[in-house]
């Protein structure tokens, strides 16, 4: 159905393959992810700092090593870079269901952030490059393929939670290898449909890259626009609890307030991609983008009364 | 509720923002580096969440005038906007 109000032009089999794998990325990761601290503290009796200290890893051994997984994925190629990454993620979560010593759950836990590292860049670059490709052979603008990977993804985020809390009610073990099974899936869907060679990806054998990044202040630029969201986004968690309970007297609405972001990305996201695109270049969308979430600050700022 | 409207304003924010910024990865990054530049872009941004978010926590536990923390969050994407690239 989306893909019908995408664009006339069918997206191409790998592309709709690629925006799957978002979808059951996320389910599998999310069905386990939100449970984890609860488990590390009741089960295996870590303390607070410990705990934070093993998600701050967790983050780091994936978001941090995105550039390394990516680099690796231009030079071996997509297919085997994404097959590693599920194997490696079917292991952690294998890992983590039956790990009941800290140190083995720190392992696990690094490796299932490291499997992302290398599946995630992976799949996001061919989706970018697809979607070119897409635009220039005229199905239509890109950006609306990645926005319809966006709001896959968002679907699996919403989505993988409740599958995990249903299967919490019988243990902790079976989110986890309930998890892994999502990535079989996913492993095997690429091991069957993913091209050894993708036509028109080019391998790149030598290294040396990385200097000419750096000194792309381009594209440096599009980093700090984007980690500036990201940094906004992540007050959701940090900056919000604390004024949803003085304002509301609970955190109880801060689930309420998640639905209803999930529900506005799944619901509005290719409508406002599309309403954008009619009028604003990509510089120009960025920039509303910005400026939106500056006024929503400045409004919890504004209607805070003086303490 | 500020809260909810803040929600909300975040996530057309994001919605405007993130496909964008991905879909113009493509036009930046050098001929077949395009999975370094994608991931690239996760890694540099996930620091500056990092040393954000040790900022903001300072900044939330300083005992500052309960707007002050709101503002400087709200100059963030301000100062971002300025640096985003010209042109296409």
């Amino acid at each position: 159905m989306t893909t019908v109000a995408l664009a006339r032009t069918p997206l191409s089999p790998l592309l709709r393959l690629l925006i799957l794998t978002q979808l059951a990325f996320n389910i599998g990761f999310f069905a386990v992810l939100p449970f984890l601290a609860e488990h590390l503290a009741d089960a295996i009796g870590m303390a607070g700092w410990l705990i934070g200290l093993v998600l701050g890893l967790r983050t780091f051994s994936q978001q941090g090593l995105f550039v390394v997984g990516g680099a690796l994925a231009d030079r071996y190629g997509v297919r085997p870079v994404v097959l590693t990454g599920c194997a490696l993620r079917i292991a952690g979560f294998g890992w983590l269901g039956y790990a009941e010593e800290p140190c083995a759950v720190v392992g696990a836990v690094l490796l299932i952030g490291f499997a992302a590292a290398l599946f995630s860049p992976a799949v996001e670059s061919e989706v970018a490059r697809q979607a070119v490709e897409w635009e220039e052979t005229g199905g239509g603008s890109r950006t609306r393929v990645l926005a319809l990977f966006t709001v896959a993804g968002q679907v699996g985020a919403f989505a993988g939670p409740l599958l995990g809390a249903l299967l919490l009610a019988v243990d902790f073990r079976v989110s986890c290898l309930a998890g892994a099974g999502v990535f079989v899936l996913v492993l095997a869907g690429h091991a069957w449909l993913l091209p050894q060679h993708i036509p028109g990806r080019a391998r790149v054998r030598e290294k040396g890259g990385v200097r000419a990044l750096v000194h792309n202040r381009r594209f440096l630029a599009l980093c700090c626009a984007y980690g500036a969201y990201l940094l906004a986004y992540n007050q959701l968690y940090l900056a919000l609890p604390a004024e949803v309970e003085r304002a509301a007297g609970s955190q109880a609405p801060l689930a309420w307030l998640f639905a209803l972001s999930s529900l506005l990305v799944v619901s509005a996201q290719l409508p406002v991609t599309r309403w954008a695109g009619e009028r604003l270049d990509p510089r120009r969308s960025m920039a509303a983008g910005l400026l939106l979430i500056a006024v929503g600050f400045a409004a919890v700022a504004v209607a805070r009364p003086p303490n | 509720m500020p809260a909810a409207a803040l929600v909300v304003l975040l996530t057309l924010g994001q919605m405007l923002i993130a496909p964008v910024a991905r879909a113009r990865v493509p036009d930046l990054a050098e001929p077949g580096r395009l999975g370094l530049y994608t991931g690239a872009l996760s890694s540099v941004s996930g620091l500056i969440v990092l040393l954000g978010c040790a900022a903001t926590g300072t900044l939330l536990d300083a005992g500052l005038p309960a707007a002050v923390p709101w503002l400087v969050l709200a100059a963030v994407p301000v100062a971002a906007n300025g640096l985003l690239p010209r042109g296409k």
